[in-house]
Formats: C-alpha cells, sequence, structure tokens
C-alpha cells in the first residue's frame, strides 16, 4: 500500500511530473488523431471506391472483353447468392465538346443504366438525377432548353459571376425537367453541389425552385421547348465538365448546359488485336456522375451498353473468311466485365471462386463446343471473378499501407515521451535518494521501493494517456470545426484543401480498439520508461542513500 | 538474568578510501538485554553511527557476528543468503559484459545505420541512390538493432533478477527493521512530502499487506495519534516536516520509530541537533519510554546525556569499552 500511496503523492507534489503527463497526453492524442483521420479517409475511401461497383466482378483483363456473357448471366440469373448482374463495357476514347477547342483522353464505360442503379450506388453519384428523377436517360435525347414564364412576376436576373442583369421573366424547364424538379423540390431536395449564389437565393426566396445545375436558354423569350437532333445521352465524370471549387462544390460552365452535344471518338479493336478505323459518335451531355474518388471522376464518362457494343464491334457479327467471303458462322458478343450484386450473408469469396470455375467451365460445356474459336477460348481462359475489394486493391491498399507507416511512425515518435519519462523518473530517484533510504530503513524492500516508482510511471501513463484520449477524442469528433474556426481567422490556415481531396469533410473514425491499444501501450511505455529508475531506487543500500547529499 | 536480545561479537567494519583502507570498527562486542538502556559514547569520527547503523540491521559489517533474539542477522550466515550472494556476483559480471556489447553494438548500430549510408551517399551524391546505398548495410543495420533489443532485454532481465537476489540477502534484515528496531536519526530524516501523522503511521502501512490496509487502516492510524499524544505533536498531525522546528521533527521521528512497537529502539544523537531545554526534554521522553519497558541503544557524545542510561560504553580505536 505505500507504494502506491507514495507513487500517487510523489506524482501529485512533484510539479516536473506534470511536463511528463503533458508528453504522454500529447504523444497519445497525435496517435489518436492520425489514427482516426486516416482510418477515416481508409473508411470513405472504401465506401467510394465501391460506388460504381457490384459485389462481384468478373472480368478478364481485355480491351476486345470476353464472349459469353448472355449465356453466362441467364445462367446465374436464379442463383439465390445473386440479385442482379448486369455487362459493362470499359473502353477509351477522345472526348470532345462541340464548339470546343479541346480532347480529352477519358474511358468510356457502357452500362445498362436501370441495371446498374440496382447493383451498385451509380444513381446517388449522378447529379441532374438527382435533382430532377427520372429524367436522365442514356437513349436519344434532344436538348431541353429553359424558356420563360410570362405568366408570373418579374424577378432580378443575374449572370455567371453573379452580377445583376436587369429584370426579366422566371426560367422554366420543358414541361418533364420542371415537373421532375418540381418533385424533387417538394421532396426538400436541396443543390449542396453548387456554389450558393445570389440567384440561387433570390430564387429560393420567391418559393420558387431555383433551377439546378446549367440549361441552355431559348433563342428569344419564349416558352422552354426541346431542340436539336436527337442524340444518346451520355454520363460525363464531374471533374471533367465542372470546375471544383475549393470548398468542395462544383462550378457547371454556362457554355456546356445540360444536353449540349459531345462527340466521343473511339477505338474499336478487332479480335487479333490491331485497330479498326476509328468510330466518332455524337452524345449529348445528359448527367455527371460524383463518386469521390478523382481518378474516376476525372476520366470517365459513360454511354450505353448496346450503343458502345456496336461502336466497338463487339457485338454479334458474322464471321466472313477473307479469301473466299464466305461466312465461317457467328462472332458472339462481349463485353468486358460482369457486375453482380449478391444477396445478404453471402460469402462473397467463396462465390467468386464458384463463378469463375462456372464461367471457364464454358470451355467445356457441350452448347458451346463447336462455337468458339481460338481467341474466343483465350478470352474465356482469362476470365477471373473478384470482390469489389480485390478489384480496388490498388487505390485501398497504398492507403492502407500509408495509415500504418504513418501510425507507426507516430508511435516511434511518441518514444520520446517514454524517454521522456525515463529522464524525469531519473531525476526524481536522484532527488528522493534520502527518501528511498527512510523507506528501506523502516523496512521498505528492494522490490517494494522499485514498485513504487514503477507505480509512478505508470500513473504518468495512466493519468496521461487517459487525458490525451479524452484531447484526441475531442479534436477528432470536432476537427472540421477546429478546421473551419481555423479557417475563418486566417484563410491560408486551411489544411484540408476540399478541391484537392474527394472528401468535403475531414474523414474521421474513432475506432475504440485502436483507441485501447494506443492507451495501453502509452501506459506500459511510461512503465518502462520508469524501469531504469526503479531498479536504480531498489539497488540502493539504505546506508548510502541516507548520506546522499 | 533474561537471554539477551541482541549480541554482536568482533564487529569489524572499513571503508575503502583510496589506497589504504579506513579501518573504523575493528572488533566490537556488545551485548544487549531486554529492557536496557545502552549509551554508547564517543569522540566524533570514532564510527558510532557505523556502528548503530550495523547493529540496527541497516549496515553489513565486513566480520563479525549479529544475532537478534538468538537468530543470527548477518549476511552470510544462511546457506540461502550465501547462494544469493554467488549468484549475484556472477550475474553483476554478466552485467558488466552486457552493458560493453551494448555500447559496441550501439557504436556498432550507429556507423551501420547512419555514417557508411551517409559516405555512400555523399559519394554517389544523388539523393535517389540512397536505398542502393543503404541495402547492403541494410541486414547488418536489422540485425544490429535486433541485437541490441536482445542485450537490452537480457539486461533488464539480469537486473530484475538481482533485484530479487538483492531481496533474498536481505530479507533477514528487512524484516528486523520491519519488525523489531526502530531507528531515530541524528537529522531526523522525515519525507518532506507527508504530513506529521503521515510520516508516524508510514513504517505501519510498510508492514500491512496491501489488502488487509485498504480494509483497516483505522487501528494503525488510531495508534499513530496515541504514540503522537505521547511526544506531544497531537496539534500538529497536518503539518509538514518543514513547518516544525528542530525538537518536534525529532519527536515525530522517535514517534516513527516507535509506531510499529519496535523490540529495540535505536537512537544516533537524538540530541545532537537541539538546545539544553529541548534536549532535556526529549531524554525526559527517552527515560519515560525505557520505564515503560522499552530496550533503547544510544549513541551520544554527550557525557550528560549518557548518565541517563543504565550503562555507558565507550568506542574508542574501533573497539568497545
Ligand atoms: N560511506 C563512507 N565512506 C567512507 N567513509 C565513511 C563512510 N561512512 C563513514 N565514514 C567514515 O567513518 C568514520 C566514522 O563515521 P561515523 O559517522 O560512524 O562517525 P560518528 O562517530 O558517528 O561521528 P559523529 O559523532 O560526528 O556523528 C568517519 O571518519 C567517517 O568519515
Ligand atoms: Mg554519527
Amino acid at each position: 500500500m505505500y507504494k502506491l500511496f507514495l507513487a500517487i503523492r510523489y506524482l501529485w507534489k512533484r510539479r516536473i511530473a506534470y511536463f511528463a503527463i503533458a508528453a504522454v497526453m500529447l504523444c497519445t492524442a497525435m496517435v489518436l488523431i492520425v489514427m482516426s483521420v486516416m482510418g477515416g479517409f481508409l473508411d470513405q475511401l472504401k465506401v467510394k471506391a465501391r460506388g460504381l461497383l457490384g459485389d462481384v466482378i468478373v472480368d478478364n483483363r481485355s480491351y476486345t472483353g470476353f464472349p459469353l456473357y448472355e449465356e453466362f448471366l441467364a445462367d446465374i440469373a436464379n442463383w439465390p447468392q445473386i440479385k442482379k448482374a448486369t455487362p459493362v463495357i470499359y473502353s477509351y476514347g477522345l472526348l470532345r465538346f462541340v464548339g470546343s477547342p479541346q480532347t480529352n483522353t477519358v474511358r468510356v464505360v457502357g452500362l445498362r443504366l436501370e441495371d446498374v442503379y440496382e447493383v451498385n450506388a451509380f444513381k446517388a453519384s449522378l447529379y441532374y438525377e438527382q435533382h430532377y428523377p427520372g429524367t436522365t436517360t442514356l437513349t436519344p435525347q434532344a436538348q431541353p432548353l429553359a424558356g420563360f414564364d410570362m405568366d408570373a412576376e418579374l424577378i432580378d436576373w443575374r449572370d455567371e459571376h453573379d452580377q445583376p442583369m436587369g429584370r426579366g421573366p422566371l426560367p422554366l424547364l420543358p414541361s418533364a425537367y420542371q415537373q421532375a424538379l418540381e418533385k424533387s423540390w417538394a421532396a426538400g431536395v436541396v443543390d449542396d453541389d453548387s456554389p450558393e449564389t445570389e440567384w440561387t437565393r433570390s430564387l429560393r426566396a420567391l418559393k420558387r425552385p431555383p433551377i439546378f445545375g446549367q440549361y441552355g436558354l431559348v433563342e428569344k423569350p419564349g416558352p422552354p421547348e426541346m431542340a436539336g437532333d436527337r442524340q444518346p445521352g451520355l454520363i460525363i465524370g464531374r471533374d471533367i465538365i465542372a470546375r471544383r471549387l475549393p470548398d468542395g462544390r462544383y462550378h457547371r460552365r454556362w457554355d456546356y448546359p445540360r444536353g449540349c452535344l459531345t462527340t466521343i471518338t473511339l477505338v474499336p479493336a478487332s479480335e487479333s488485336g490491331t485497330i479498326d478505323t476509328p468510330v466518332k459518335q455524337p452524345f449529348r451531355y445528359a448527367d455527371d456522375s460524383r463518386t469521390g474518388i478523382y481518378e474516376i471522376d476525372s476520366q470517365h464518362v459513360y454511354c450505353d451498353f448496346d450503343l458502345l457494343q456496336k461502336l466497338l464491334h463487339m457485338d454479334r457479327a458474322e464471321r466472313v473468311d477473307s479469301e473466299t467471303g464466305q461466312s465461317l458462322g457467328t462472332i458472339p458478343p462481349r463485353c468486358s466485365q460482369i457486375q453482380i450484386k449478391i444477396t445478404n450473408g453471402t460469402d462473397a469469396a467463396a462465390l467468386t471462386r464458384r463463378l469463375e470455375q462456372f464461367y471457364r467451365d464454358y470451355l467445356n460445356d457441350a452448347r458451346f463446343a463447336d462455337k468458339l474459336t481460338l481467341s474466343d477460348i483465350q478470352a474465356l481462359q482469362y476470365v477471373e471473378a473478384m470482390t469489389w475489394e480485390q478489384s480496388q486493391a490498388h487505390i485501398i491498399a497504398p492507403v492502407e499501407k500509408e495509415r500504418q507507416l504513418v501510425s507507426s511512425l507516430f508511435g516511434i515518435i511518441s518514444l520520446v515521451a517514454a524517454v521522456l519519462v525515463l529522464c524525469i523518473l531519473y531525476m526524481i530517484v536522484l532527488q528522493k535518494t534520502k527518501d528511498i533510504g527512510i523507506v528501506k530503513s523502516i523496512g521498505g524492500s528492494p522490490i517494494g521501493v522499485a514498485l513504487i516508482f514503477l507505480g509512478y510511471g505508470a500513473a504518468i501513463g495512466i493519468v496521461g494517456s487517459a487525458l490525451g484520449a479524452v484531447l484526441g477524442y475531442y479534436f477528432v469528433t470536432h476537427i472540421n470545426e477546429i478546421q473551419d474556426f481555423l479557417t475563418s481567422v486566417n484563410p491560408a490556415w486551411q489544411v484540408w484543401d476540399r478541391s484537392v481531396y474527394s472528401f468535403d469533410q475531414i474523414p474521421s473514425t474513432v475506432r475504440t480498439l485502436d483507441a485501447m491499444v494506443v492507451v495501453a501501450v502509452a501506459i506500459a511505455a511510461s512503465t518502462l520508461g520508469a524501469l531504469l529508475a526503479a531498479l536504480r531506487a531498489g539497488f540502493m543500500q539504505p546506508v548510502e542513500a541516507l548520506r546522499y547529499e | 538474568m533474561s537471554s539477551p536480545l541482541l549480541v554482536a561479537k568482533g564487529i569489524q567494519k572499513a571503508y575503502r578510501m583510496g589506497r589504504s583502507p579506513l579501518r573504523v570498527l575493528t572488533g566490537c562486542d556488545l551485548t544487549v538485554h531486554a529492557g536496557e538502556f545502552v549509551a554508547i559514547m564517543g569522540r566524533s569520527g570514532s564510527g558510532k553511527s557505523t556502528l548503530l547503523q550495523i547493529l540496527g540491521a541497516l549496515d553489513v559489517p565486513d566480520a563479525g557476528e549479529l544475532r537478534f533474539a538468538g537468530t543470527s542477522f548477518h549476511a552470510a550466515d544462511h546457506a540461502g543468503v550465501r547462494w544469493a550472494l554467488r549468484a549475484d556476483t556472477v550475474l553483476r559480471v554478466l552485467q558488466r559484459v552486457l552493458l560493453v556489447l551494448l555500447t559496441a553494438l550501439v557504436a556498432v548500430g550507429f556507423l551501420a545505420f547512419i555514417i557508411v549510408p551517409l559516405v555512400g551517399l555523399l559519394g554517389q551524391g544523388v539523393i535517389t541512390s540512397w536505398p542502393r546505398v543503404l541495402r547492403p548495410h541494410l541486414f547488418a543495420s536489422f540485425a544490429t538493432l535486433f541485437a541490441l533489443a536482445a542485450a537490452l532485454l537480457v539486461l533488464v532481465v539480469v537486473l530484475l533478477v538481482r533485484l530479487l537476489l538483492t531481496h533474498v540477502v536481505e530479507r533477514r534484515r528487512i524484516y528486523l527493521r520491519r519488525k523489531d528496531f526502530g531507528f531515530v536519526f541524528q537529522f531526523y530524516h522525515l519525507l518532506p512530502e507527508l504530513n506529521v501523522l503521515e510520516n508516524t503511521v508510514l513504517p505501519r502501512m510498510v508492514d500491512t499487506p496491501s489488502w488487509s490496509w485498504l480494509f483497516r487502516p483505522w487501528a494503525a492510524r488510531r495508534e499513530a495519534r496515541e504514540i503522537l499524544e505521547r511526544v506531544g505533536l497531537t496539534q500538529r498531525l497536518n503539518h509538514r516536516p518543514s513547518e516544525l522546528s528542530g525538537g518536534e521533527r525529532q519527536r515525530v521521528a522517535i514517534a516513527r520509530a516507535l509506531v510499529h512497537r519496535p523490540k529495540i529502539l535505536f537512537a544516533d544523537e537524538p540530541t545532537g541537533n537541539l538546545d539544553a531545554a529541548a534536549g532535556a526534554e526529549l531524554m525526559a521522553l527517552l527515560k519515560q519510554l525505557h520505564g515503560a519497558g522499552q530496550t533503547i541503544v544510544m549513541v551520544t557524545h554527550d557525557a550528560a546525556i549518557a548518565q541517563q542510561a543504565d550503562r555507558i560504553l565507550r568506542l574508542e580505536g574501533g573497539v568497545l569499552r
């Protein structure tokens, strides 16, 4: 008991121990914060990375794709583990907006929109679909142009830069769009993606739904209309079409309104891998998608699966002998990926193995025995099934590594705290030499005296890490407020640049287990730091200790 | 006559001062019976404190025999203790070796980790070549690091074992200090962070196992209060030693030495730092205690004070007469 009593008394009375407590506290808080923020980042990344994927993905990593997907989809359609499966084509192309001199290289994704909505979170990533439910399609469509509500009162118009343009009539969209807008307005959908402007504010003040996004205007004042020729719709990655602002919102340009014309130049490849003549296809900008992962949002555009398949010559075709002109049967249609949503509680890893085997078994299937050519067989041989985590490992794994690295780095830095505890305790033991002699003279044993100082170190660790855990927890849970406060004091102090990172908020998750481990390590480290001092105290001879000046 | 409580025979003690040892005690014999009040006199520097510390089990003699109530408490008198001492000698050698090894490893590690890559780096002059330069030494560096950690671990284990051995060697003396001996020092030696009551109760705390202290600290506290009342400090229970006068501090020291009802009270010049009046008061207290049956061995250089004892011995030339 005297050990505990003296350890606590010394802790309380020796002010210098407060420094050790502060060091332990700061180190604990630091490691906790780093782990939580990195962990939160990782969690968010995982959520977002999975955004556009099914639970399970079947792929053969080939530009020319793989055949027999229709048969495969039909065969697995009634497996109980599978909710929905949909084919996807990945390709590359050149994107150009009509009237713009710029050309972007993009990944062109062909998908069946309705199916994809069921398989993954793609729908939630669409801007116009969110504010105009049901208006986003990939089918041929004309451009909606906003007109004017000639019956309504005049309002103040503002231009792109929020400058007053004089009074004008209230804008109005083609009826389908206007109805969809009013539906979402009634449902309380707010636009937190576009920058707030006087224009939107004043419209809202008028109890008129502000028009979300950018629409072209009819040429002369008149009712709204659907203009231009009908072209297939294209969903464009948001970072391609809009500019990301420092606060994480997007600025959509007036010269690229919804429905504006773009063209994509595609490069079909033949079965043997040689390039066919490039094809050029006009599209209308139907919507933009933001998954939250910059690499995707700045490179991907999405169009209709069947259209892309045809453009890339991956559809069903006649195989013709080049010399004789004779028909050699049909080339089966191909896709480059199948995305699958599985039912809850299904073991995804086991399912991937089964699906992969199932697909490869097509090679021995009597149905296709004489229909498959050599290139088909090769394409099938490379078909792999994987879980979405496996397929996104190249994005997630580096961050996971980084988290471990940074956490352990900070952990090593925290050794400084242990060394500080060591120094301070050693100093205290020297200062308290006489006391040690006294305790020994009244019967304190070497082990008992050593335990006083070991307990001292442990007490420093317990108090310090408890305070550190509280501090770290508070910091992590209020990290965005702290950042906002700092930014409001001086904008240059913004640590988390929302135009750089894909998340608007500094992500953070406090894992209780992590926190407990950190606290335990902090206590162990300060106890170990006290070990040397404790041993010294334990070995002291009472007579010599009493003599010490 | 009753059997002797404390017996010392042929006690020798020398301090190593440079080359020639300073032989302080050359052969002291002493027998103390229960209830006796013995005074030891001698000139300053004659070795009175040294002798008293040896008698009080705070120090060990170089040679001689020490018995309390018939049982020896000289370190080397038990087989277990002798064995522990021998093991300790071996471990001490091991500890030296480990320390040398650690120093060498730190030097090697420093070379392998910092100097060699640095020289290589400067030689190549390109930062990007760092991993290439480091790689040949990486293995060596990690091996060194590993060895360092291992050596450190072994050292800690050795130290812990030695601490245990010290405990074994000292066990009998620790027990005596805890149960049977009370010691009053020339310079009070109170714990400055504790108040009067806490200082007094501390020996009881040391003596009581934690669990029983947790449940019954009151008895010890009450007895400490009684003792403090006997030495006249009832009003000062919550004061710190720094707030007390020398005489009061010495009385706290006496209270602390008596709180666990020791068989023998050792007092090293208890009046040495007090004026005549305070000294007389303190001697009255000691006489009163002696009257109540307390065995006391007291050291003093003051003949008048020594007169109060039953028996006066003189320490001269390293022997008691
Ligand atoms: N640890 C030590 N190392 C070296 N010499 C010591 C040590 N302890 C005591 N001495 C020497 O041994 C001698 C006896 O010391 P001790 O303290 O026993 O004398 P003393 O009789 O109590 O003197 P005083 O009356 O002044 O208290 C002194 O000369 C002292 O210098
Ligand atoms: Mg002395």
